[in-house]
C-alpha cells in the first residue's frame, strides 16, 4: 500500500496534469498560431508538473512527520517538540522541489536521502535527479519570464520535453515513497504505509 | 477547550493548539487534507505569541497538527 501522498500524486495530480496535456491536443487553428498556443500550454504544463511534484514532496514529508510524532497515551511532549522541529523553516514550504531542497528537508529524518535514492538503479536515478534540476530551471525561467539568465530558449520546450520531466517525477515519487516507508519502519518499528 | 469541528475550519481563523504541554494561540494557514496517520486530517497553523500582538508574533513558526488537536479560541 503506498503512502497517501503517493496516492494523491497518482490520482488528483495525475488527473490535473492529464487535463492540461489534453488541452494541448485540443488546440486547433492554423499551423503558426497553433504553434504559439501550444508553446504557452507547454510552459503552463511544465509549471504545473513542478508545483504538483512540490505538493507531493511536502505531503510525503508531512505524512512522515505525523507517523513519527503521533501521540499515544500518555502523551509524550517530546513528540510535539520533534513535530515542531521537523517542520521549522522547511524548504519545500516555500521553495521549488529542487534536489537540494528535497535533500535538505528529508535528511532531517536522519537519512542521506539522495544517496539512498541512487543506491537502486544509480544511473537512472542520477539522470532523474538531473531532470529534476532542469525542470526547476525551466520553472523559474517561465515564472520570471527570464530565459536568458537560465540559458534557455523558450521556443524549445516541447510537449515531449515536459512529459520526460513528468515521467522522471513519477519515478522519483515512487522511489521516495518506498525509501521513506522503509526508513520510518526501521526507526519506529511500525510500517507507516 | 472544545475541539474545532471540521465545518468550522477556515483559513485565517484564530484557534488554540496544545503542543508539548504548552497551549499556543495560532492562526489556521492551510488545510493539508487527510494525509495524516490513518488518514486523519492535518492543518498547518502559524503559532502566535500569547503575550504579544499579531505584529510581534513568533518569527513565522508554522507547524502541522491533527484537526483534533485544534481548539476553538475563547
Amino acid at each position: 500500500m503506498p503512502s497517501r501522498s503517493l496516492q494523491r500524486w497518482q490520482t488528483e495530480s495525475s488527473a490535473a496534469l492529464d487535463q492540461i496535456e489534453n488541452a494541448h491536443a485540443a488546440v486547433g487553428g492554423n499551423l503558426r498560431g497553433r504553434r504559439y498556443a501550444t508553446l504557452q500550454i507547454n510552459h503552463a504544463y511544465l509549471v504545473m508538473v513542478s508545483s504538483h511534484f512540490q505538493r507531493f514532496c511536502r505531503d510525503l514529508h508531512t505524512e512522515a512527520i505525523d507517523h513519527l510524532c503521533a501521540q499515544s497515551v500518555p502523551p509524550d511532549p517530546r513528540r510535539d517538540i520533534l513535530r515542531m522541529a521537523l517542520t521549522l523553516s522547511r524548504q519545500l514550504d516555500s521553495k521549488n522541489p529542487s534536489p537540494g531542497a528535497i535533500g535538505s528537508d528529508f535528511n532531517r529524518f536522519n537519512i542521506r536521502f539522495w544517496d539512498v535514492v541512487k543506491r537502486h538503479a544509480p544511473a537512472l536515478n542520477e539522470r532523474r535527479q538531473t531532470l529534476l534540476e532542469d525542470l526547476n530551471k525551466w520553472r523559474n525561467a517561465i515564472a520570471h519570464q527570464d530565459f536568458i539568465a537560465a540559458g534557455l530558449d523558450p521556443a524549445r520546450l516541447s510537449l515531449s520535453n515536459v512529459n520526460r520531466f513528468r515521467t522522471a517525477c513519477n519515478n522519483l515519487a515512487q522511489r521516495f515513497d518506498v525509501i521513506l516507508g522503509h526508513h520510518l519502519a526501521t526507526i519506529s518499528g511500525v510500517r507507516p504505509w | 477547550m472544545p475541539t474545532l469541528p471540521k465545518n468550522k475550519l477556515r483559513i485565517g481563523k484564530r484557534v488554540k493548539v496544545r503542543l508539548g504541554g504548552t497551549t499556543w494561540r495560532a492562526r489556521i494557514i492551510e488545510d493539508r487534507g487527510p494525509i495524516g496517520l490513518n488518514g486523519r486530517q492535518l492543518v498547518r497553523v502559524e503559532l502566535l505569541d500569547d503575550e504579544q500582538t499579531d505584529e510581534a508574533k513568533v518569527a513565522h513558526q508554522f507547524v502541522e497538527v491533527p484537526l483534533d488537536d485544534i481548539h476553538t479560541a475563547p
